[in-house]
């Protein structure tokens, strides 16, 4: 799987540079997208020392490691997860469903987006100095730390692959990708700034709290392996949740013209 | 026991009734009338290894839906098919190995870049060696006559190229079944003869089990032996193409071609009109009064040619559906 995923990556490129000056836009159009978020977050954290239990420095952390996980999203399944429902409608699926890997695997990472390499740069610029900021790193938090965006992605993944996988239902899915797109957007706030039944959703339901929050609790906090045996038990569960929605869903495939 | 083997197959779809308009439109927000369409009925049949079925129909018999149920994109809902040993729908990594799937109204190549890209991922998915990728690959283009275009962008592929490049996508991995879902749609005469040529070929040499779909009756009658007919999801005809040719095929065509225009009433009494032209005629008659009618016209009418031909697979087919059900 791990090669097909390194060709569908080549490929990817490969595909992209067909198209020079769309790819070179697309990266700019990117860049001038992260900056102008940046420039917002500036303005408004630099008016506030700290957002319910949250530092300046952590308030930045967190927006810097929701773009991180936006990067790797878009570098394994967002495209996937983004055409899947097209895919879906118009029988293009049906070519993931007889080949010998997993059809969750192949019908959700079908592209990746090398103009997103902008929002590892952005992502990058706002945790180094932030993180130093706090106080120096310890080797084995930065461990933990790359060990819970991982889970992080995965979690990531199941939620966009569950919404995906109503497509075999709905059909279309224009309205529910808004939803996704501004629970996404919420990812880039502290959890606590929500009341406790809504931080309940965010880290069950919609589990949006481990897309920022919870990994740089775990950057920055002194104990921070009880956070991140939850990260993975999160992840594990809801990944095996959406592999069996998947599945489940998949198996109610009718055809394009069914 | 045979490669594949489809007993009481059985797939119905739903759907909602819904009538034209935008007031309908609104009406079905409240209320709609499910209804039920089998698109495959009680379908038995068994194919033995290295056989090249042809399986016909009119549009919406069932045909495609069956095939996608035999390689495991739809789940029948009842009945029970085994290919190669294994329950499609189960999807074991084992089965998919064995076998590939071409629909020639889909592209699985990767549009902007060369064929042979394509090829490679499609090497890494069935984790072909890459000594048994260079042979394959050398013998497919080879077979095919596309080894100096597989390195040019799908799009810049006329539409026999792409099939062709499709056909080596499939096969790359050296299928023991394959399933062709209209391999030759759209295609132009001369691309079509040279899919069918490599298709006869290669089932001869490799003795791959083939199962075909196809509008074109030259397709049927250049490739198989054997044929399945199916209409409205129901198994019509199963067994010798030449048989069925036989059962049905009570008529000839004659063609003839007059040195003088001919009334089209004055033809009438000795045949079936196919095509009328002032000059030419085409007569479909009874085999037996072949002899009667051919040696009227000559002495009748101003003819400066005459031949006798068989009537198409498509006439054939044709007529078969318009029988009333029993």
């Amino acid at each position: 799987m791990w090669r097909v995923y390194l060709m569908v990556f080549k490929l990817s490129i490969m595909s992209r540079f067909t198209y020079p000056m769309s790819t070179l836009f697309s990266i700019g159009s990117v860049f001038i997208d992260m900056f102008i978020y940046v420039v917002f977050a500036n303005v408004i954290f630099s008016y506030v020392p700290h957002v319910a239990g949250f530092s300046h420095d952590q308030l930045f952390l967190i927006v810097g490691t929701s773009m991180l996980l936006e990067w790797l999203s878009w570098f394994t399944f967002r495209s996937g997860t983004s055409t899947a429902p097209d895919w879906i409608r118009n029988g293009k699926i049906e070519a993931s469903f007889v080949k010998p890997l997993p059809s969750h695997f192949l019908a959700l990472f079908t592209r990746m987006d090398i103009e997103d390499l902008t929002r590892a740069v952005t992502a990058l610029l706002l945790i180094i100095p932030h993180r130093a900021a706090i106080a120096t790193p310890v080797l084995l938090h930065v461990g933990y730390y790359i060990v819970s965006i991982l889970c992080s992605l995965i979690i990531y993944f199941a939620l966009l692959s569950s919404v995906s996988s109503l497509a075999f239902f709905l059909g279309k899915l224009d309205g529910l990708w808004a939803i996704v797109s501004d629970l996404n957007d919420m990812a880039r706030y502290p959890y606590t700034i929500f009341s406790k039944k809504i931080q309940w959703i965010f880290f069950s339901i919609i589990p949006t709290a481990f897309l920022g929050s919870i990994p740089t609790l775990i950057l920055t906090t002194q104990n921070p392996l009880n956070w991140l045996a939850f990260s993975f038990v999160i992840a594990a569960v809801s990944l095996y949740l959406s592999n069996r929605m998947w599945r489940w869903a998949e198996s109610h495939y009718s055809g394009a013209s069914g | 026991m045979a490669l594949i083997e489809v007993t009481n197959l059985t797939k119905t779809y739903e759907y909602y009734k819904k009538d034209a308009g935008l007031a309908a439109t609104f009406k079905s927000l409240f209320h709609r009338e499910k209804l039920f369409t089998n698109a495959v009925n009680d379908v038995s049949f068994s194919i033995e290894e290295g056989e090249f079925v042809g399986f016909l129909g009119p549009n919406g018999a069932g045909k495609t839906t069956t095939l996608k149920i035999l390689s495991g994109i739809l789940h029948p809902t009842s009945g029970d098919a085994h290919v190669l040993g294994f329950r499609p729908w189960e999807r074991h990594a084992e089965f998919q190995k064995q076998f590939a799937i071409v629909m020639g109204q889909k592209n699985q190549l990767w549009w902007d870049l060369p064929a042979v890209d394509s090829f490679v991922l499609n090497k890494e998915i069935y984790e072909v060696s890459d000594h048994a990728y260079k042979l394959r690959l050398d013998e497919l283009t080879d077979l095919l006559d596309i080894s100096d275009i597989i390195d040019r962008p799908v799009r810049k592929l006329s539409l026999g190229q792409r099939m062709k490049a499709e056909l080596i996508a499939a096969l790359i991995h050296n299928p023991r079944v394959l399933f062709l879902d209209e391999p030759t749609i759209g295609l132009d005469v001369v691309s079509q003869q040279k899919i069918r040529e490599f298709l006869k070929k290669y089932n001869e040499e490799k003795k791959t089990t083939i199962i075909l779909t196809s509008h074109y009756m030259e397709d049927v009658t250049a490739l198989t032996k054997r044929v399945i007919m199916i209409d409205h999801g129901k198994k019509m005809y199963d067994g010798p193409l030449a048989d069925m040719m036989a059962k049905y095929v009570d008529h000839k065509i004659l063609d003839v071609t007059f040195n003088k225009a001919v009334f089209k009433k004055d033809l009438r009494p000795l045949g079936d009109i196919v095509e009328h032209e002032p000059h030419h005629v085409l007569l479909s008659v009874l085999k037996k009064d072949i002899p009667e009618t051919a040696a009227a016209i000559l002495k009748n009418f101003p003819v400066e040619d005459i031949s006798i031909s068989e009537e198409s697979l498509e006439s054939v087919v044709r007529k078969m559906f318009d029988r009333p059900k029993n």
